[in-house]
């Protein structure tokens, strides 16, 4: 197999989770698919290290989230803008639940496949500045402190945004479910 | 105060989230990947580690290296005669090395230390200033060119 095979082959085994990983980040398929690109064309610098080595994966996870966090840093202005405006209210923006045809007689029909797509869209549609810490809480299980100093602000904004992200999303969730659970 | 519902909170979203599947990369990444390697190319071998250099060209830049040692050397050791130079030349580099050395001497007895000593010191005032130099490009690159 030539190193170009090689480094294909690496590519499919990866290339799911380096994009999974932006897009949740970024919250944008496009910017997700830029920064995939970016994170491979340095992972073909390195590849003669992480060709076979086990520690591939976590490289790769490391520096999507760390191009993705740089990328969105580099649009600072942007991002404080979503924090102070659209960040106050999610309710405010209509869901993709709320998008769909007769929603409440469709609610109880939605299997899961259904509503993991309708989870994953709300995900996306989450405001830059609760979605970020969200996803590096619970996907990049990175500790609230450790979102704090990465993100440059206060702990207690981080918690305060990762809250208000968990609310949304729950309300995405028990719409999804058949029998609408009683929640905190 | 009661942590209990956001504790709850918590372990649902958490349990929701991290059941969902990876999502599929874009059809055409691994083309896109394959093209932009194709179009940045290899760099020519005179920018990249000497390690990487061709043999020819490491062999000549070491022996050019070391000739040019050894001949700083030679020229400051004194090694070198008048017989084995043409006149012109001998002589005008007797007469640098004089005054070379002269200064040398001059700053070393200011300074009240010895010649080699002299030397040493100015080695590592060398490299603090090419450290310096380093640190501060680095700075000026973080503060005023580095995107943000």
């Amino acid at each position: 197999m030539t190193n170009a095979e090689e480094f294909e082959a690496f590519m499919r085994s990866y290339q799911d989770m380096v994009y999974t990983t932006a897009v949740r980040l970024l919250g944008n398929d496009a910017d997700a698919a830029d920064a995939a690109q970016e994170v491979f064309l340095k992972a073909y610098e390195r590849f003669g290290e992480l060709r076979g080595n086990p520690r591939a994966g976590g490289w790769l996870k490391v520096t999507t989230r760390n191009h993705c966090l740089n990328h969105l840093t580099r649009y600072r202005a942007r991002y404080k803008l979503f924090t102070d405006v659209a960040g106050q209210d999610d309710d405010q923006t209509p869901d993709l639940a709320d998008r769909v045809a007769a929603p409440e007689t469709h609610d109880a029909d939605v299997d899961t496949a259904d509503r993991r797509t309708l989870l994953e869209a709300a995900l996306h549609r989450l405001p830059d500045a609760q979605r970020v810490p969200l996803v590096l809480y619970h996907f990049e299980e990175l500790s609230y402190e450790e979102i704090a100093g990465r993100l440059e602000v206060s702990l207690s904004k981080v918690k305060t945004d990762i809250h208000r992200a968990r609310i949304a999303l729950r309300k995405k969730i028990t719409r999804g479910r058949a029998q609408p659970t009683e929640l905190p | 105060m009661n942590h209990e519902p956001d504790k709850q909170l918590e372990e649902l979203i958490h349990h929701e989230l991290r059941q969902l599947p990876p999502l599929r990369a874009p059809g055409d990444l691994i083309a896109r990947v394959r093209q932009a390697i194709a179009s940045q190319g290899a760099p020519p071998w005179w920018s990249q580690s000497w390690f990487a250099w061709p043999r020819a060209a490491q062999f000549v830049s070491a022996l050019a290296a070391f000739a040019l040692l050894g001949g700083v050397a030679w020229l400051l050791g004194g090694a070198w005669t008048e017989a084995a130079l043409p006149g012109e030349l001998s002589g005008t580099l007797a007469a640098l090395g004089g005054a070379f050395g002269a200064l040398l001497q001059f700053l070393a007895t200011s300074a009240g230390v010895s010649v080699s000593m002299l030397l040493a010191c100015a080695l590592g005032a060398l490299a603090g200033m090419y450290l310096g130099c380093i640190g501060l490009g680095t700075l000026f690159y973080r503060v005023a060119v580095q995107p943000r």
